[in-house]
């Protein structure tokens, strides 16, 4: 039986590997061209899906996907908000629309965030 | 009517590979075919982060592993960007919690279908938008994803249309 064991050694490796992953994916657009990354753990402000993001000086900069690989176990509302962040600040955002994905019958915690950059809004201090 | 050692094996081993191939995976695959449409027809449709485009109304087919952004984009009309969504695809779950099933499907993607399919937008002429928004794109969510009332597939008119309710969890 000392297959057996090996099979669930493998099993359990890969499972252990797999579970601390997410699936992230950060779409560019053109309109982000020419903003500078802001550095990890960046000023950002959080708006949920039903928020109007129609301010004139705001402009959309691109979007980020974070989801579930299949076997993701650390994937709760904080890690999937971190990412969030970690993404927006990359990129040049100062602000992330968030909108929680449903119907897709995972434990996980999955979201798609618009990412904006709204630069007259915040100098104003908006919130 | 006896089964021989034989059948039995080849049976087993067919029921294996197919436990492994993974449920979604032999039935509909890894890509999905999504139809862009616009009203009026004749838009640019730009799908991001590939950079492909097609004229509406058209097809593209996209792996249903990854989410998209589409540009809409027409002379005379305010462009518009929506979004190309991923949820579970009914197929998986035909695995039945199979470990190595579930795992190639997840793999592949085909665990997943995109959503809406049919991508359909309507654009707004630019007489009818404001001066300060005609210069931005116009954005639209899936209904389904921000309300709980059952509605699927379809994508608000536009997002100052959207009732002002917060997000639910």
């Amino acid at each position: 039986m000392v297959w057996l064991r090996r099979i669930a050694l493998g099993l359990s490796i890969c499972l252990i590997g797999c579970s601390s992953k997410m699936d992230i994916q950060l779409i560019r657009y053109p309109e982000a061209a020419g903003l500078a990354d802001r550095g990890e753990g960046c000023d950002l402000r959080f708006l949920d899906a039903a928020a109007l993001i129609e301010h004139p000086e705001c402009k959309d900069v691109g979007d980020v996907f974070v989801g579930n690989t299949g076997f993701s176990i650390s994937c709760d509302e904080e890690r999937v908000m971190g990412e969030i962040r970690l993404a927006a600040c990359g990129l040049g955002a100062d602000t992330a629309v968030v909108r929680r994905l449903r119907g897709t019958r995972s434990t996980c915690y999955e979201a798609r965030a618009r990412l904006l950059s709204c630069s007259i809004a915040g100098k104003r201090g908006e919130s | 009517m006896r089964l021989r050692h034989g059948e039995v094996f080849a049976f087993a081993c067919g029921s294996l590979v197919l436990a492994a191939t993974g449920c979604a995976t032999a039935i509909h695959g890894p890509m999905q075919k999504v139809s862009i449409r616009s009203t009026p027809p004749g838009a640019t449709a730009t799908i991001l982060p590939l950079d492909s485009r097609v004229t509406t109304p058209g097809e593209v087919t996209l792996t249903r592993r990854s989410v998209y952004t589409v540009r809409f984009e027409k002379e005379g009309y305010q462009c518009v960007l929506a979004y190309l969504d991923r949820r579970s695809a009914t197929a998986a779950f035909f695995n039945a919690g199979l470990f190595f099933g579930t795992m190639r499907d997840y793999e592949t993607g085909a665990a997943f279908a995109l959503v809406p399919s049919p991508l359909d937008v309507v654009m707004r002429p630019l007489s009818e938008v404001n001066a300060a928004d005609a210069g931005r794109c116009d954005f639209r969510i899936p209904v389904e994803t921000v309300y709980d009332d059952g509605t699927e597939s379809e994508y608000s008119r536009a997002p100052e249309q959207n009732r002002s309710v917060g997000l639910r969890r």
